[in-house]
Formats: C-alpha cells, sequence, structure tokens
C-alpha cells in the first residue's frame, strides 16, 4: 500500500499540474461542434460553425486564400532556410578557411541575440528592397530570423558525420561539392527532416511578421485573419459567436496538432539540441 | 535561391573547386572559395537583416522621424533617449517588464525543472506523453493559444475558470481585466516551461545510472538524491536556460499584443518591447513615432547585444571549436 | 606504381605528427606501417592519400610530384578503420559509386562490380544496405569498393582492428593473397607487430613521427636498430638487462645491481670498442632464456608467474628488482618460488646504447 502511493505520487502531481492544459484545449473541440457552451459544458451539437470555409466571412477574404498564404509563406520559408543553413553549416563545420572562428560566434551569438527587437528596422530594411508587404519579404525575415538556430543544428548534424566517410568520399573521386551533396547531404537526412518539421510548424504559426510587414488583406495569413476576429480582446469578443471562432481556430490548429502527433520525435530533438550551448 | 544554384552550378562546371581564379590569387585557399561559395547566402541575409537593422535602429534613433516628420527628417542626437529618461511613463514600463520578466521567469524554470524530475522519475511511455502535451503550448499557433486563454478566463457563463472555481464560492469575474498579470504570467509560463523540461529531461537522462544507484544502496532518499546528486549536475543546463530565457523574455511581447493589448486601460501590462513596438509601429493615436520607438528598441538591442557576447563567453565557446580534418581539397 | 615519400614533415599547430620521413616503396610491395597508436602511421597514410598536405617534403608517385593533387586524381584505393561505407547506399552502388564519378558506362561498371564482388565472395550481399552487413562483411565490401577501381595504389588503415580474433586470421592470410595476386603496391597501417610480420613485405616503423626503421620482418626481428623496435617486435617482448661493463682477466662482464653476466665472444669485440661507456643495456628474447637447475646456470632467478600457453610456457622470473620473461617448452617442472638457473643463448645478444637506445652489436 505505501508503495502504491509512492509509485503514484508522481503521476498525481503530473497529472493536477497538467490539468488546466487539457481543459483549454478540450474547449477548441468542443466549442468548436457547439451552439454555445457554458464552461466545457456543450449545448447540443452542431456543424452551423463551420460555415465560414464556404461562406465569406464579413468582409474578410476567403479563409482559403489565407490557408494557401499560410502554406506559401511555411514552404517557401522553410525551402529558403534547409537551403541556406545547410550550406552555411556545412562550411562552418567542415571546412577550414580564415575567419571560421568568426563566423561560428556571429552564428552563436546572434542565436542568444533577441531578434525580434529588430522588428522596426527590419520594416525600414523591407520597404528599401520593396519586398514590404510581400510574402517573400516575410519568408526572409523569418529565415533570417530562424538562421542561427538553423544553422547552429545543421553544424551539429554535420559534426557527427565520420570524417572517414567524408575522406572516402574524396578518395573515390568527389570534388568537395560532390561530397556533399552526394554523401553528406544524405547522412545527414534526419536532420534535414527535423529542422523542416521544426520550420514548417514555426512557419505555419507565424503572427508577428506576417501581421506587421503584409498589411494587405490578400496576403493575409491564418494567423492574421483569426486575429482579425478575434481582436479587441476580451470586452469585445463576447459579442461575436465564440463557436465559429473555435471552430475558425480549430481549423487552423488543426494540421499543426495532426503533424505534431507524428513527428514529436524531430521537434524534440530541435529544441533539445537546438538551444544546448 | 536562385543565386545559390546559380554558384554551384559555375563551381560544377570549373571541375570542383580548382579554378583559374586561385592562380590569381594565391592568397586563397581551395577551401576558403569553397567557403565562400557555401557561406554567401546566410552571410547576405545576416547582412540585410542583423548587421543592418542593428546599424539602422541605432541611427533611427538619433532622428525625430515620425508620421507628422515625414519628409523632412532631422537628426536630433540623443533627444530621443532623453525623452525615454523624462517621460512619465518610462518608470510604469519598467516596473512592467521586471515583475513579466521575473514572474515568467521563475515559473518556466521552475516549473521546467519540476516537469523534467517527474516525467523522468516515472514510467518512460507515460512521461514521454506528458512532455508531449506540454509542448503542446509551444506548437500551437500564437493566436490560437491567446485564443484559448482569453475563453477560459471569460465571465460566466462562458469561461471555464469561472465554471471550476463558481461552486467554490468564488463571485464571476472577466479575469483578463481584473487579473491580467497573472493571465499574462500563466499563458506565457505555460509556453516557456517546456523549453526548461526538454533541456533538464535531456541532462538529467545523461546522468549515469550508476551515480543514483550507488546513491540508493548508501541509503539516500529521492529527494536527497534530488538534491545531492541531480541538481548539482544539471546546474549548467539550469544557469543556460535562465540566462537565454531572460533575454528572450526581455525582448518577447507577442502574446502580451494577443492577450492584452498592453492594457486593459492605460499601459497596466505594457512592457517595454511592447512599447517600444506600440511608438514605432503601431500608435494608438495614428502619430507613429519611429525615432522614439526605435530609441527604445535600441536599448533593447544594447542589453541583447551585450548579453548575448557574455553568453558566449560564460557557456564556453571553445569546446565547441574542432580543426577540420580534411586538408588537400 | 612505386611511391616516394620524400623528408616529409607534418605539424598540426605545433603538434608534429611525422617528422623528417623518408620511405621508397617499390612497384607492387607490401609495405606495413606499424606504431602505437598516435605515432603518426595514419598521418603518413592520408598525406599520400592526398588528405592532408605536407607541411615539407614531397610525395611522389612513380617519380612525380604530386602533393598538389587532389584525392580524386590520384587513383587510390583506401580501407578506412571505420570501413567508411555509405549508409544510404547499398553494397552494389557502393561499389559503383567510385566507377560513376569517372561517368563509366553502366556496362561496364556493372561488369566491373561483379567481377570485383566475386572476387570478394560477396555476390549475394550486393543488394543489402551497409547496416544489414556483419562486421566481416562490412570489411569485405569495403575491400571490394577500394579494389573494382583498380586504384594505382591500395591503403588500408587498421582495416582488420575490428575483426573478432578468427576472422581476422582469414582476412589477414586473405589479404596478403590478393594483394599478391593482383600485384598492387599497398601501403598497410597497422599497430599489431604480428598483422604487420605476417603480411608485409617491409615494415616501417614508427614512433612519435619518427622513423626507427625499415626492412624486412626477418631483420626487424633479428637486427632490430634501437631499443624501440627491439621492444616492439616480438612478442613477448625483448629483455634487457641495464648494467656497467666490468673486466675480470680476458673477460667482459655487464654487472647490475644483483647479477652479472659474462658477455660472449660474439659481443665482446662490440664492448670492447665502446668501453669508455660507463652503462650498457644487453637484450635477449624471452625464445633465447633457457632455464636449468639453480646451480647449473650462471644466473639464479626466482620464479615469480607462470604463464602455460599451450606450446609453449611463458616464466616471470626476478632477480631482485629485475624481471626477466623465459619462453620454454613444457612440461615446466618448476613452480611459483623455486629458484632456477638460467642461461642466455650466446648466439642470440643483443647490446644498446641506453642514452640513444641505438644497437652497438649483437653476437
Amino acid at each position: 500500500m505505501g508503495n502504491w502511493i509512492k509509485k503514484g505520487t508522481p503521476y498525481l502531481i503530473l497529472a493536477a499540474l497538467s490539468l488546466p492544459l487539457l481543459l483549454l484545449y478540450a474547449w477548441l473541440f468542443i466549442g468548436a461542434f457547439s451552439p454555445r457552451t457554458h464552461g466545457l459544458i456543450p449545448e447540443g451539437f452542431t456543424l452551423s460553425n463551420w460555415s465560414f470555409l464556404f461562406t465569406p466571412w464579413g468582409n474578410r477574404p476567403s479563409i482559403w486564400v489565407a490557408a494557401l498564404n499560410s502554406t506559401l509563406l511555411a514552404g517557401g520559408y522553410t525551402v529558403i532556410l534547409l537551403l541556406i543553413s545547410s550550406t552555411a553549416a556545412y562550411a562552418l563545420s567542415r571546412l577550414s578557411f580564415r575567419g571560421r572562428r568568426f563566423f561560428m560566434m556571429l552564428v552563436l551569438v546572434l542565436h542568444a541575440f533577441p531578434s525580434i527587437t529588430l522588428l522596426i528596422a527590419i520594416f525600414y530594411v523591407l520597404r528599401a528592397l520593396r519586398l514590404y508587404d510581400t510574402l517573400i519579404g516575410v519568408a526572409l525575415v523569418k529565415t533570417a530570423l530562424e538562421l542561427p538556430l538553423g544553422v547552429w543544428v545543421m553544424k551539429g548534424f554535420f559534426d557527427n558525420v565520420s570524417w572517414d566517410i567524408e575522406m572516402a568520399a574524396l578518395i573515390d573521386g568527389c570534388s568537395r561539392l560532390q561530397a556533399w551533396r552526394r554523401v553528406m547531404i544524405p547522412m545527414v537526412r534526419p536532420g534535414i527532416a527535423a529542422l523542416a518539421v521544426f520550420a514548417f510548424v514555426l512557419g505555419w504559426n507565424e503572427f508577428l511578421l506576417p501581421y506587421i510587414y503584409m498589411p494587405s488583406a490578400r496576403n493575409w495569413t491564418l494567423s492574421v485573419f483569426i486575429r482579425s476576429v478575434t481582436a479587441g480582446g476580451a470586452g469585445e469578443i463576447l459579442f461575436v459567436n465564440y463557436g465559429v471562432i473555435a471552430a475558425a481556430g480549430l481549423f487552423y490548429v488543426l494540421p499543426v496538432l495532426l503533424f505534431f502527433l507524428f513527428t514529436q520525435r524531430y521537434l524534440l530533438q530541435i529544441y533539445a539540441g537546438g538551444v544546448k550551448g | 535561391m536562385r543565386q545559390v544554384e546559380r554558384e554551384l552550378e559555375v563551381a560544377k562546371r570549373g571541375r570542383g573547386f580548382s579554378l583559374p581564379l586561385l592562380r590569381i590569387r594565391p592568397g586563397v585557399s581551395k577551401q576558403g572559395v569553397a567557403a565562400l561559395l557555401f557561406l554567401s547566402p546566410a552571410a547576405l541575409i545576416v547582412l540585410l537583416f542583423f548587421v543592418a537593422p542593428v546599424l539602422l535602429t541605432f541611427w533611427i534613433s538619433m532622428t525625430n522621424m515620425s508620421v507628422a516628420t515625414l519628409g523632412r527628417t532631422e537628426i536630433i542626437g540623443f533627444s530621443n533617449y532623453l525623452r525615454i529618461l523624462r517621460s512619465p511613463y518610462t518608470s510604469r514600463i519598467l516596473q512592467n517588464t521586471l515583475l513579466y520578466v521575473s514572474a515568467t521567469l521563475t515559473f518556466n524554470v521552475g516549473m521546467g525543472l519540476i516537469l523534467a524530475l517527474l516525467t523522468t522519475h516515472i514510467e518512460e511511455r507515460v512521461g514521454v506523453l506528458f512532455r508531449a502535451l506540454w509542448l503542446l503550448p509551444r506548437v500551437t499557433p500564437s493566436v490560437v493559444y491567446a485564443l484559448l486563454w482569453t475563453w477560459a478566463t471569460a465571465p460566466a457563463p462562458f469561461g471555464t475558470l469561472n465554471q471550476v472555481l463558481g461552486p467554490l464560492g468564488l463571485p464571476s469575474r472577466n479575469w483578463l481585466t481584473t487579473q491580467p498579470w497573472g493571465v499574462i504570467i500563466l499563458a506565457n509560463g505555460f509556453v516557456g516551461a517546456s523549453l526548461g523540461m526538454i533541456i533538464f529531461t535531456s541532462a538529467i537522462k545523461a546522468i549515469p545510472p550508476d551515480y543514483i544507484m550507488a546513491a540508493q544502496v548508501d541509503g539516500a532518499t529521492t529527494w536527497q538524491i534530488i538534491r545531492r546528486i541531480i541538481l548539482p549536475l544539471i546546474r549548467w543546463p539550469i544557469m543556460f536556460v535562465t540566462a537565454y530565457q531572460t533575454l528572450s523574455l526581455l525582448a518577447s511581447f507577442e502574446y502580451i499584443l494577443l492577450l492584452t493589448e498592453g492594457g486593459p486601460g492605460f499601459y497596466r501590462t505594457e512592457v517595454w518591447a511592447l512599447y517600444a513596438y506600440h511608438q514605432a509601429l503601431s500608435n494608438y493615436f495614428g502619430n507613429v513615432q519611429f525615432g522614439f520607438g526605435a530609441a527604445l528598441a535600441a536599448v533593447l538591442v544594447a542589453i541583447g547585444v551585450v548579453a548575448s557576447v557574455i553568453y558566449l563567453r560564460v557557456f564556453r565557446f571553445q569546446e565547441m571549436m574542432s580543426e577540420p580534418k580534411i586538408e588537400g581539397v | 606504381m612505386r611511391v616516394s615519400i620524400e623528408r616529409l614533415t607534418k605539424r598540426f599547430g605545433k603538434v608534429v605528427a611525422v617528422q623528417d620521413l623518408s620511405l621508397e616503396i617499390m612497384d607492387g610491395e607490401f609495405v606495413a606501417l606499424l606504431g602505437p597508436s598516435g605515432c603518426g602511421k595514419t598521418t603518413v597514410l592520408l598525406t599520400v592519400a592526398g588528405i592532408y598536405r605536407p607541411t615539407h617534403g614531397w610525395i611522389r608517385f612513380d617519380g612525380k610530384v604530386v602533393n598538389d593533387l587532389p584525392p580524386r586524381e590520384r587513383n587510390i584505393g583506401m580501407v578506412f578503420q571505420s570501413y567508411a561505407l555509405y549508409p544510404h547506399m547499398t553494397v552494389y552502388e557502393n561499389i559503383a559509386f567510385p566507377l560513376t564519378l569517372r561517368r563509366m558506362p553502366r556496362a561496364e561498371i556493372h561488369r566491373r562490380v561483379v567481377a570485383a564482388a566475386q572476387l570478394l565472395q560477396i555476390e549475394e550481399l550486393l543488394d543489402r544496405r551497409p547496416g544489414q552487413l556483419s562486421g566481416g562483411q562490412q570489411q569485405r565490401v569495403a575491400l571490394c569498393r577500394a579494389l573494382a577501381k583498380e586504384p594505382d595504389l591500395l591503403l588500408l588503415d587498421e582495416p582488420l582492428s575490428n575483426l573478432d580474433a578468427r576472422l581476422r586470421l582469414l582476412a589477414r592470410a586473405e589479404i596478403k593473397r590478393l594483394q599478391k595476386e593482383l600485384g598492387i603496391t599497398t601501403i598497410f597501417v597497422t599497430h599489431d607487430q604480428v598483422e604487420a610480420m605476417t603480411m608485409a613485405d617491409r615494415i616501417a616503423v614508427l614512433n612519435q613521427g619518427v622513423l626507427q626503421q625499415f626492412d624486412t620482418p626477418e631483420a626487424l626481428y633479428t637486427r632490430p636498430a634501437n631499443l624501440f623496435v627491439a621492444e616492439f617486435i616480438g612478442s613477448p617482448p625483448m629483455n634487457f638487462l641495464e648494467g656497467s661493463l666490468t673486466v675480470h682477466g680476458s673477460a667482459l662482464r655487464l654487472t647490475g645491481p644483483e647479477w652479472h653476466v659474462t658477455l660472449p665472444e660474439g659481443l665482446k669485440s662490440w664492448a670492447e670498442a665502446v668501453r669508455d661507456r660507463d652503462r650498457l643495456i644487453l637484450g635477449v628474447r624471452p625464445e633465447h632464456v633457457r632455464l636449468a637447475p639453480s646451480e647449473e646456470g650462471e644466473l639464479r632467478a626466482e620464479v615469480y608467474v607462470i604463464e602455460p600457453l599451450g606450446r609453449d610456457v611463458l616464466v616471470n622470473l626476478r632477480i631482485g628488482s629485475l624481471r626477466l620473461r623465459a619462453l620454454v617448452p613444457p612440461p615446466f617442472p618448476w613452480k611459483v618460488g623455486d629458484i632456477v638457473g638460467l642461461h642466455f643463448d650466446p648466439a642470440h645478444l643483443y647490446l644498446f646504447d641506453p642514452h640513444t637506445g641505438v644497437l652497438i652489436g649483437r653476437s
């Protein structure tokens, strides 16, 4: 009996600590399918909350346009990030050149640096590049913000490839570039997959950058779209139909949740590896 | 992207990196040329979106640039900084920032540690499940996550919190307007705790089981093992998470923006970073003051640059550097 | 192909890995680089391969300096200690990889891969991935990949050290047979003197980046150039007795704290030539120590440990603080603690200079 209590205690504490989280998310699923809820108790079942999928919501653009924009932003930025970090990380991990130390330190400093403080100035950079209010502009900014992490993570994966393999490739007849493309890149495939999953989720979720740098309605991503529904804070929100908002929120978050179920392993790898000193 | 491809193409046609260029500039090694190709896209991005903005931030902070003065911007030196010092709001913002950072940090690190210790002391499969659950807020889009909290803290009969507390005799209220700091700190904390949780978990798992077993054989209780063995051994990760999160919390404002917009009322939950954002990009009164906002941001940028360089020193950069082993090509 | 290493020095920062090394390797010759770990032997191999660049000195292939030639233009086959098989390719693709890089026609590639696979008897493995192979199979695939490109030079970096003892014996014989059959110039790096002795035509013994001796296995055993080689070659290692030279009538004696040995005729002239040296080291291999009843021997020693090896018995002996080993045929009539007499075979004794370690002479 005593042993049973001892064994059970950690489970109980964990469950108690995690209960608020469960309740938070439970509402999203309950609210999306009921006309009204009292707390977590639904008043019946309905699918009418989902009508926004087929009919316009006020004077907003179609939610499908926003979904497309979110996909383009997340996908585009993921591809750019992977390309740039896997080339830079390879150089830092494997090539000897003057300035290697400097670049390494730069990556590390930028990694710790709170880049969000540069939001104001980046606004001007985008305007100067004529990329303000464009998807590619926001994708580039997002790439920049995640680049230190991307390079750091990819460098870790390149570091773990045995030197023998690369030496063998060179002796077998590869140039350095061929060795990178035909041997090294396939060897770090798990790293690329992990970073891709991580980056895509981050891009899909991104709110501030599109909100600040892509104000036109045609450029709205799902985050900005949903913000336009919930904005005004707690006071105003009570006058709109909560069920519809829950449905829209669920529509937005569901792909991430499903994705998360299958790729959790990858995400953990990046979180654990990316910030570890 | 195009540029990388083009560079790769050039390199391929030149059969690796033995380009004629080498003979013209004997100072550059073959690997130097390769490194240049591989690094230039990243360098360009860093230049455009880190180096230039840092300089720009400081430059704009020295001007009176605003919507009102657009087109006739003048350099006004440190006036914006003086204005920060003299502003009656500064102390309020500062207090808010301090409260926000310290309270959230305490929750993050403490909860991260508790979660890591608990989930490593139970069966691994269940531990993984709980860790996944706590990772959920981190992978949830911020707008949806903020929505969840807004709803949970809404007044009766809607909010879950009031529904739970109602039977206990507490009167219903809109928690977000009556207790905005509590909600902000908890909402942020439930996101932030997962970072500590993940890092501490992997640090705890890296402790050789022999240590723990030896202590158990010596008759130590679980609590003694945690205090005397585990905590001292994960001292560095704890320090790292604390340092890293202090800096990112100082600069973050996304969840506050989404939950309260700095309100309710006048600057009730406005923190430094949000204040800078409001001044420079989204002023209530339509008078966007780029210069003043930039000066506010510049303070954070300066703190960020100094702190991240210090971290680099403290967290032993040397150990991460190892020399490449291929020289010829 | 003839490989010449001329006055090669290789430094990494301040660390000198190889110092002023010169080796001339003949066409078709099988040379082993032998030394303890960290002696610079792998550095030599990788410099020959073109992975490292010499700090000083030259590498020549058939007389032509190749210092600036990238590895891919050297036509070398190499087997790494870790085998370095590409895990994302099948065995077939691994072996074909060097050939595809040369843009060889597909039919030709296929012919060569199959021929090489037959040679190494790995045809049934061609569709597998390296991860599905045993250590011995991986080693064969690595060798196969190195040979399929028909290299002018084969480099082997400790290819046997990851195999278990039984497989190692098999692989040893097989590599030797293949090398002779194909006639490819081969450099073989190992820390195992038995491997080097059994496989190589000539052995270069390295210590701390410096060449100690480059000679045939037999010469290394019978005429070690210095103390290091004498101790490194031969198992169990040679016994060393350090003492001072004293004259007793017409005889010369080497005298230690608790023992003395009269030098045989064969060593006397050598010893006389260096009479001014205060101290000398006498070397004798365990197999050249004979045991006798205590009253008969020139020296008297206590039996300390007895290790039966099957074919021989390895006896550890002590004379005061001096430890000696003797390898004697069974049966061994004494037990631990007994006092026995010792003879050294007068035809197999060595004299070394204790300051320089250099061999002064042998009987």
